[in-house]
């Protein structure tokens, strides 16, 4: 645990460059500038450092000469910082890359299986990202989470995406309440028929079942993380597993 | 600074809504609620008493994996005109809490006028109103956040999308003290509009064949407002609602959802007004 925290802005209240770090055919950076004056009693992380550094002194303070962030960032981003304050947007006009062959080394590895018996769990459980759920550390904003449709949650219940005939062959119907069940652990659902989703597939929105902060948040669906397992990519080392084997039976 | 006394035309205030374009992220509806004021509660899965003045829903074409193809669908207040601007909800309010304004085309919501009867609720096609089931409550701190220009409503009252009609105010007031006798095209625009990230709502004045809607739409004004674009229709056109919310798709089963067809029936049929 921290023996110290120190709360940053937020990035509405702060100046910030913003590298898209993928998925554009030339570097872009953009720039986050303050809108509010902050809120709390928070401290820009770049200010915390070069304060830090400046006390540290010696070597490390001459590597911080700035007087504050501001100046950093104005005298690191050099000639972008005019264009970023009056479009917003830097994009570099001329992009060499690296090369014109694509090589995936991870096409020639082994395939991963999917964690579970098909026997014992006939179905295939794909945890999925919403546009509308925001599934990394910081959960929904109240606004957002009433963005969300009634066949995602509704009260405290969470819902599972099946394809009609496979909720048919179960014996679920719009709006049943199931159990479901993965090597991993088991939730009580509900069922959402979707014509879209493959026969054989279920699929569960991430970014749910949240236990923290307060009741705009909490207690809303079904945290997937908690049914489904980490399996290693052999090639990478990172988390492969997207889906788990998993079972659904009428509550 | 002088003043000619001299009318503008009408101003007919409406929006093209590209379906195609329409990711279903819910921005405009985020935008919306931040923007008007709307309040929030614990729990929002109760849609009927969920208030969002633009709702987006999911449309799908009803097909099985793997042939289907889904559409989303963002729903304001349509604004309709019906014929003379006999809008269904204005007809039937007794409290003269909804009108339609004849100089930009805008139905309005006078939320100290109404006692709560919803019929206007009963009446709209399109479920764009809402009812105040419960004075709003915000969290401690989040009331920082509200607009000082839109009045906050309560408890036994509808309420519904403006077309952020306070920005026209705010947009007029400008352009009076600029000396400009039109509102700019980009000095009104509503929330919505402007937080889309996919560009797919354009909103403007109808009657000016400058704004950008306009030439997306080209209301044809001898054939009840409709469009001549062959891409372009509205929800449940064929009742003479006369809305001025257009929907832009270059899908034919998306175009077929936004009226009850019978089998044998084709698209883009308008009847004339039954006035």
């Amino acid at each position: 645990m921290a023996d110290l925290l120190l709360p940053d802005h937020v990035y509405l209240e702060r100046f910030e460059d913003v590298p898209v770090t993928a998925g554009l055919a030339s570097q872009t950076i953009g720039l986050s500038k303050p809108v509010v004056s902050p809120q709390f009693n928070t401290r820009h992380l770049g200010e915390t450092l070069i304060c830090l550094a400046r006390a540290m002194g010696g070597s490390l303070a001459a590597s911080f000469p700035w007087a504050d962030y501001e100046t950093c960032l104005r005298e690191t981003l050099a000639e972008k910082w005019d264009v970023l304050m009056k479009d917003g947007v830097w994009t570099a006009e001329q992009m060499t890359t690296a090369g014109s062959s694509f090589r995936a080394p991870a096409l020639e590895a082994a395939t991963i299986g999917v964690e579970g018996e098909a026997s014992a769990f006939p179905l295939l459980l794909i945890p999925y990202d919403s546009l509308r759920i925001s599934s990394g550390y910081i959960g929904d904003a109240p606004f957002m989470i009433k963005t969300v449709a009634d066949t995602v949650i509704k009260g405290k219940d969470g819902f599972v995406d099946i394809n009609p005939q496979t909720a048919a062959e179960i014996g679920l119907g719009e709006g049943s309440l199931a159990l479901l069940t993965t090597p991993c652990g088991e939730a009580s659902v509900r069922v959402h028929l979707d014509e879209g989703i493959m026969p054989g597939v279920i699929a569960m929105a991430k970014g749910l079942g949240h236990t923290a902060y307060d009741g705009y948040l909490a207690d809303k669906g079904v945290n997937i993380n908690e049914l489904i397992g980490p399996v290693e990519d052999p090639s990478s080392g990172h988390d492969a597993a997207w889906g788990i084997r998993a079972k659904l039976a009428k509550a | 600074m002088k003043h000619e006394q001299q009318h503008n035309p009408p101003m007919k205030y409406g929006m093209a809504i590209d379906l195609d374009k329409c990711t279903g992220c819910g921005a405009c509806m985020v935008a919306c609620m931040s923007e008007n004021n709307v309040p929030f509660k614990t729990d929002e899965s109760n849609k009927l008493d969920s208030i969002t003045w633009i709702r987006v829903y999911k449309l799908t074409n009803g097909k099985s994996f793997p042939d289907t193809d889904i559409c989303y669908l963002p729903r304001p207040c349509q604004h309709c005109e019906g014929h003379g601007g006999h809008s269904p909800c204005v007809s039937v309010c007794p409290a003269t809490a909804t009108d339609y304004s004849h100089e930009t085309g805008i139905v309005s919501q006078i939320y100290t006028r109404c006692f709560g009867c919803r019929y206007c609720m009963a009446a709209c096609p399109y479920h764009a109103r809402y009812f105040n089931w419960w004075d709003p409550v915000w969290p401690d701190g989040m009331e920082k956040y509200l607009s000082p220009n839109v009045s906050p409503r309560m408890r036994g009252v509808v309420e519904k999308c403006s077309f952020c009609f306070h920005r026209y105010q705010q947009a007029k007031n400008k352009a009076y003290l600029n000396g400009e006798r039109r509102v700019p095209e980009a000095a009104y625009q509503t929330a919505c509009t402007q937080a889309c990230p996919a560009g797919a709502i354009v909103f403007g004045d109808l009657n000016n064949p400058e704004h950008k809607v306009h030439q997306i739409v080209q209301p044809d004004p001898h054939n009840g407002n409709r469009s001549k674009n062959p891409r372009a229709f509205r929800l449940l056109e064929r009742l003479g609602t006369n809305t001025k919310v257009y929907y832009l798709s270059s899908r034919e089963w998306v175009r077929r959802a936004g009226d009850n067809y019978l089998a044998h029936e084709t698209t883009g049929h308008v009847s004339k007004p039954h006035h």
